[in-house]
């Protein structure tokens, strides 16, 4: 007699985990995964180099310890103008991405070929890298800070820009409307009602751009354009290695103190 | 009594739409004339507004009913050309608002307030900017349209307004921390910051419990009293329409069904209004599609 209790193997029942894949979107996961290994090939890759490489590595982290902190003053001076390089970087990029964002904005812009010229700057500032910016305005300005602030800017306008356009985009057109309706200006709707709609996100934006900016401005001084990374190259060039660990070190305090303010004032101001 | 069309249901001695005012009607001037207008949404849609004409004269208020759909939004906020009409004509305190350029329009717009169904009010922005924006047309420099920097002409002048909607204690309160009933107020304090000549108002009392919906059309029919403006408001309560209406004015599929005096109209019998639409009445495609 058949156990009641055991139920009857219903497996073959069951729809599969995953939709089996028509023969178009086989091919495409194929040519995908093959396209991935080809990049791995073309960037020479090679796991026994890296072994080979990894007593080197130990040695150069051996000879960064102790961080040598004799020239402490003087970083520190470096590092205060690298986070005024970015924090005046970020506040001209903030600025001048204000009138953009409203060109570059579907709901509010002008006209469509203002949009579409205000899209193109925009789209251009940020694909080019702040490195880029950096060279070309140390060419155009000369070396120091200014050439860096400059760069950040350029680089702020392309970030900044394109979000505050969204957010300007997805405001509500409620108010929008009211202000219309009562005869207001295009500036008094964009002033009364589009900022004061978009400003959380744009201050949070606003944040991660003086984040990126601080970030950016330890780099921008490897090609003369001012801040702490002219120092760390100085002092890796001339192998002076534990003076580097004390610059990384004093990079990585200045990100970390950045990053979790700007994530506590994110937190307060949305 | 049921409903009528319009053609039928206009009763002797009362105006045709468009008409001027019949001899021994006290005079009183037209602010408002519709005749003919129509819009459709898309190339494939159904008229959303159909010949509609009316007439709304100082100091006058008209209450426009009908079920969701029938047109009444749409029918307000072509009159101001927040949405673009397809067809007809409008004149709004003397001025033909269809061939009117924008700068024109900003000007006639600053003379007729709005108050929405949703208050429409600017969330961050503290209760007195945005009574203040109702004067962005009149003061045109940016400082003009917020608390921290206008003049103290200007915010006395919006605390007046709010004091006469009672709520001058809510001057520095975020207006997204509001309710309803007060935020519709607020809307209005706004709309008497523009010191309008015609007031609009699209279901005011729709979002709020029936106290504050109540307070909301006191507002109105106080408004009327104390500055003589003629007042459109749609509205789905029948009692409203009944007890703040000069005349009613029912649409119907974006047609004017019928356009009285609110004394001649039978409320009791206005069910067809919200009813199903009779087959003879609809499309072939809405009776082939739904």
């Amino acid at each position: 007699m058949a156990d009641p209790t055991r139920q009857p193997d219903r497996r073959r029942e069951l729809p599969d985990r995953l939709p089996r894949p028509d023969a178009l979107s086989f091919t495409l996961y194929v040519a995908v995964a093959a396209f991935v290994i080809w990049c791995f090939q073309a960037a020479e890759m090679s796991v026994s180099t890296f072994i080979e490489g990894v007593p080197s590595m130990g040695r150069l982290v051996s000879e960064m310890f102790p961080p040598a902190f004799g020239r402490m003053d003087s970083i520190g001076a470096t590092m205060l103008e690298t986070f005024q390089m970015a924090v005046v970087g970020t506040v001209l990029g903030v600025a001048l991405s204000i009138p953009f964002a409203v060109m570059a904005a579907r709901n509010q812009t002008p006209n469509r070929a203002v949009y579409y010229l205000a899209r193109g700057v925009i789209t251009f500032v940020r694909t080019v890298p702040d490195l880029i910016w950096a060279i070309f305005f140390v060419i155009t300005v000369g070396l120091g800070p200014f050439a860096g602030v400059l760069a950040l800017t350029v680089d702020t306008l392309g970030f900044c820009a394109r979000f505050f356009a969204e957010s300007m985009e997805e405001a509500d057109p409620g108010p929008q409307e009211a202000l219309t309706a009562l005869g207001a200006r295009r500036s008094g709707i964009v002033l009364g009602a589009v900022l004061p709609a978009a400003m959380p996100s744009m201050v949070a934006t606003s944040l991660f751009a003086l984040e990126k900016a601080t970030r950016s401005s330890v780099v921008l001084g490897l090609v003369g354009a001012g801040g702490i990374g002219i120092e760390l190259k100085a002092a890796m060039d001339m192998f002076d290695y534990n003076e580097a660990a004390t610059i990384i070190l004093s990079i990585f305090a200045l990100v970390v103190l950045v990053e979790r303010t700007s994530a506590a004032l994110r937190a307060r101001l949305i | 009594m049921s409903v009528q069309p319009a053609e039928t249901a206009v009763v002797p001695g009362a105006r045709a739409p468009g008409t001027a005012a019949s001899p021994g009607a006290p005079h009183r001037s037209e602010q408002l004339t519709v005749r003919g207008l129509r819009k459709r949404y898309g190339a494939k849609e159904a008229d959303v507004l159909q010949d509609v004409a009316f007439v709304l004269r100082e100091g006058e208020s008209l209450a426009v009913i009908g079920a969701n759909g029938s047109g009444k939004s749409t029918m307000l906020r072509c009159c101001l050309r927040l949405i673009e009409p397809d067809t007809g004509e409008i004149e709004m305190l003397g001025q033909d608002v269809m061939s009117a350029r924008e700068r024109s329009l900003r000007r006639l717009r600053a003379h007729v307030g709005f108050v929405f169904q949703r208050h429409n009010l600017v969330p961050r922005l503290s209760v007195l900017s945005n009574v203040l924006h109702g004067a962005q047309a009149r003061a045109a420099s940016p400082r003009n349209w917020f608390q921290a920097t206008a003049p103290g002409r200007l915010r006395a002048e919006a605390l007046a307004c709010l004091e006469r909607v009672g709520l001058t204690e809510l001057a520095g309160r975020r207006s997204d921390r509001l309710s309803g009933g007060q935020s519709q107020r607020v809307a209005i304090a706004r709309t008497l910051m523009q010191r309008p000549r015609l007031v609009f108002a699209d279901e005011p009392a729709a979002s709020l419990d029936p106290t504050a919906g109540e307070e909301v059309m006191e507002l109105f029919a106080q408004l009327m009293r104390d500055e003589g403006v003629g007042v459109l408001f749609t509205c789905h309560d029948l009692d409203h329409a009944r007890r703040y209406g000069d005349r009613v004015l029912a649409l119907r599929q974006g047609r004017v069904m019928f356009d009285r005096a609110v004394g001649e109209v039978d409320f009791d019998g206005l069910r067809q209004l919200y009813g199903p639409v009779p087959a003879a009445e609809r499309s072939p495609r809405e009776v082939l599609y739904g």
